[in-house]
């Protein structure tokens, strides 16, 4: 349904986007990658919104720039938090459902808007909504139309819980009713929710694709690095690496700073070694394991 | 289930969205208040004048087609599409299966829409207030319907080209229209004034010593090609442009 090949995306000398190749059937994908990794510019490629440097992109086999049919078959919800302030949600999205020539606009309107739980507020105008309605509404423009793609930026930004719990389930659905829903993100722990297939995309550059438990395991082949805080570093240290737990310590200003490739076995051990040596920890914090450190991983894996 | 979208109604439903947004209290109250200047002049010149029609022609054309009828047009006309540019809204036009002939075209009624009752409703109380007879009122009327198109047209076309699209377009207007065009023939050719100024001292019959004088109808003529070929310069620039 999306095939892209060989993209690349160059505004003057920054490259956004630096060939890129991938194919998406039904269901649904998370686009994953840290802010300003080029996600952005290559939903706006899809979309046909900017053309790609070199290369080609084709949804639904053709270019959404030069195609007008095609762009009927896309619902795409931006990043970018701009609106037709002064129309109601209701106007907002029946101005989508109305361009988009679906047949019963106004049924449409209300289904979509039910969806994604603004059907109290369908008289209130756009502008004064907050974060998470702005958001809401976008993804029900997005929606209004029964598009085969989907093309959702960062579409969980402000949402509270309870309201993430219901669009990823949302998002299922859809994948679930054969259309292909692509969804970016930053946050780690969003993605694992959203599907297990995952692109992730670094530096303008696809950085890893595939199941997600893949991704885990390559990042799980990675030492870990481990800060402890703690009255006995040096004992601690030196009991740890007596137990083969991990494989590097470092002192530094009485903090102590370990690499581990059994991290698991750390996390059981830790406290119990502590407690034989009658030393206290007062932190234990995973320097590495933040997505910027599990980008690094993957690009220097790869 | 979905229909294909005739460019008719798609430019109604984008008339219908820009007209919106282009609408403020501020814009509304800044620019009335602009509107109340030509009626003050338009008074004071009627009283004094010894000859109200040649003095309500040139008050016509230099304050309302040279002046008010073109910075209202570009405060409008240029932020139709250039701001959904800016702010990114431009993507959901963008983004819709319908012609971009429907976007340029919603984006032009809709700035006219919102101009031609700001401009026109001054002019016409001014050309009352001078009390020069009917043929200025409705010459006034004529001209001043006639600039406001073809003001909008090039606007909107200046709003999807440049950034600041104001301050490019008030050196258009005052350099350019207002200046050069009322002293060199070639330039008045190039000039949206150059033609409105003609059609009101054809109408009115009063003679000023103009360099360029076409006729009425070769000015209504060029006006109607000013708009179609903006509005053309605007749907290809749509076309083109790299949507935020």
């Amino acid at each position: 349904m999306i095939e892209v090949s060989n993209a690349s995306k160059t505004f003057g000398n920054v490259v956004a986007v630096s060939d890129v190749t991938f194919q998406l059937n039904a269901g649904v994908t998370a686009l994953l990658g840290p802010n300003g990794a080029g996600k952005s510019t290559l939903f706006r490629m899809l979309c046909g919104l900017t053309t790609p440097t070199t290369g080609t992109v084709k949804v639904l086999g053709r270019d959404a720039r030069n195609d007008t049919p095609v762009r009927g078959e896309i619902g795409l919800s931006p990043q970018q938090d701009a609106l037709f302030d002064r129309l109601t949600a209701y106007e907002f999205v029946e101005i989508a459902a109305k361009t988009h020539g679906v047949d019963n606009p106004k049924e449409a309107t209300n289904h979509a808007l039910e969806l994604v739980d603004l059907d109290t507020v369908t008289e209130k105008s756009v502008g004064a909504f907050s974060k998470g309605m702005r958001q809401r509404v976008k993804l029900a423009a997005a929606l209004v139309n029964d598009p085969l793609i989907l093309i959702l930026d960062e579409p969980l930004s402000g949402l509270d819980p309870v309201q993430r719990n219901r669009m990823i389930e949302l998002f299922h659905n859809l994948g679930g009713q054969g259309k292909c829903v692509l969804i970016s993100s930053h946050i780690l722990d969003e993605v694992a929710r959203i599907g297990s297939h995952v692109l992730v995309i670094a530096q303008g550059r696809l950085a890893a694709s595939g199941d997600y438990r893949d991704l885990r395991t390559l990042m799980e082949d990675q030492p870990h690095v481990i800060q402890v805080n703690t009255n006995g570093p040096r004992e601690l240290g030196a009991a740890l690496l007596k137990e083969e737990i991990i494989d590097g310590v470092t002192i530094e200003d009485g903090k102590l700073t370990m690499t581990t490739s059994k991290v698991e076995a750390f996390g059981r051990s830790i406290a119990p070694i502590a407690k034989e040596l009658d030393v206290s920890l007062t932190e234990v914090i995973p320097m590495d394991d933040d997505l910027e450190s599990v980008f690094r991983y993957l690009i220097e894996g790869s | 289930m979905m229909a294909k979208i005739s460019t008719l109604r798609a430019t109604t439903l984008t008339h219908k969205v820009l007209l919106k947004q282009l609408i403020s209290k501020g814009r509304l109250i800044g620019i009335s208040i602009l509107g109340l200047l030509p009626i003050l002049l338009g008074w004071i010149i009627g009283r004094q004048s010894e000859d109200p029609l040649e003095a309500g022609v040139g008050f016509v054309s230099y304050m309302g087609l040279s002046i008010l009828i073109p910075v209202i047009a570009l405060i409008f006309a240029s932020a139709s599409l250039g701001d959904t540019r800016e702010d990114g809204t431009l993507m959901y036009l963008w983004l819709r299966p319908i012609s971009r002939w429907s976007v340029t075209g919603g984006a032009w009624t809709a700035s006219v829409t919102i101009t031609l009752p700001l401009t026109v409703i001054p002019m016409v109380i001014a050309a009352i207030l001078l009390d020069a007879g009917n043929a200025l009122i409705s010459a006034t009327i004529l001209t001043s319907i006639l600039a406001v198109c073809a003001y909008c047209g090039i606007f909107l076309l200046l709003g999807l080209m440049v950034k600041n699209p104001v301050l490019w377009g008030l050196a258009y207007i005052f350099v350019w229209e207002a200046t050069i065009a009322s002293f060199a023939k070639p330039a008045a050719s190039l000039a949206v004034s150059g033609y409105s100024r003609a059609i009101i001292t054809g109408r009115t019959g009063v003679e000023f010593d103009y360099l360029f004088s076409p006729s009425q109808g070769t000015s209504i003529f060029m006006l109607v090609i000013i708009v179609v070929a903006a509005i053309g310069l605007s749907t290809v620039r749509l076309n083109r442009v790299e949507v935020p």
